[in-house]
């Protein structure tokens, strides 16, 4: 192997990825050249700039915190799971109070629109707009 | 005692909805993961939310958890797509306000978590690197997985990895002598 495919497997090889006979290659030729060497050499700076960044420990409270917000998620996912109707309807009910507040603010919407949700929402306009 | 018990027994403990469980792989896993995440993205508020959701996300994937890979493996993988999704929406972001605010959108390594000027440097220099490159190798040199665990976590092929570490030394170098 000439230099630059040295140059090339250096990184592999100071990681000991490589396998045993190139491994032996580059030992070996990394022993008799000073330009692969030092390519060695700065690779190992490299890896010695990285090991160099402090390691920060995570607050004391963060696995309390961790698991109290998973009972959280966890409690909501059985609330959701029990009752998925008023999923689809609490919001569609919002929704409609909402739409027909804003087109007729002074009167209540006194129909429950629980009964109506048989009713795809656009015949349930369509109905609104016909007792207007 | 639980303190001796292998990640593997914890998971499947945590398969089985024992929270003691999955508190011990918190505890086990939390600094590892911050200190990944964190040189990941350069930010460290997003770092900490991140290895939250991280282990949330363990509780929810440890029921479809085969043993095929370690568990670390396994627990890296997911921060790190975690951590890749959040760099892509920094770049979504990023993109948005380009287009429509002239102001430049700084989102760079948090000055709360870096206290020594070097430690910012370095964190400059990485942030410069590719986000396959940088991931592989703290991966690598920081985390000591080994190639066919990287491989894993990026899921690419043994090779790929290596040519990946490689260009981030010598990246790293270049940036370095700058």
């Amino acid at each position: 192997m000439n230099c630059r495919e040295i140059q090339k497997k250096i990184s592999a090889y100071r990681d000991k990825e490589s396998d045993a006979a190139i491994s032996r290659g580059i030992m070996s030729h990394i022993a008799e050249c000073a330009v692969c060497r030092e390519e060695s050499e700065a690779f190992q700076q490299a890896d010695d700039l990285l090991k160099s960044l402090p390691e920060y420990e995570m607050p004391p409270e963060f696995a309390g915190q961790t698991i109290l917000k998973l009972q959280a998620s966890l409690s909501g996912l059985r609330t959701r799971k029990s009752n998925w109707t008023e999923r689809i309807f609490n919001p569609a009910q919002e929704f409609f109070t909402a739409f027909f507040e804003l087109l007729e603010p002074s009167k209540r919407l006194d129909t429950p629109l629980k009964e109506l949700g048989d009713f795809p929402p656009l015949s349930m306009c369509y109905i609104y707009f016909k007792k207007l | 005692m639980r303190n001796e018990q292998s990640d593997l027994e914890l998971i499947r403990g945590v398969q089985s909805g024992d929270q003691g469980a999955f508190e011990q792989i918190v505890r086990r896993y939390q600094n590892r993961l911050f200190n990944f995440i964190f040189r990941y993205i350069g930010e460290s508020q997003s770092a900490e939310d991140i290895t939250q959701e991280v282990f949330l996300k363990v509780w929810q994937a440890a029921p479809s958890y085969e043993p095929r890979a370690e568990v670390s493996t396994w627990i890296f993988k997911i921060a790190y797509h975690l951590s890749l999704n959040e760099l892509r929406r920094r770049k979504r972001y990023r993109i948005f306000h380009d287009a429509f605010c002239r102001e430049e959108v700084h989102i760079c390594v948090s000055e709360q978590t870096i206290s020594s000027e070097s430690e910012s440097e370095i964190m400059q220099i990485l942030d410069r690197l590719p986000e396959n490159q940088r991931a592989a190798l703290l991966m690598r040199v920081n985390e000591g997985f080994s190639y066919r665990e990287i491989s894993q976590i990026l899921n690419t092929s043994v090779s790929a990895v290596e040519s990946l570490i490689f260009r981030a030394r010598t990246c790293l170098r270049q940036l370095r002598s700058r």
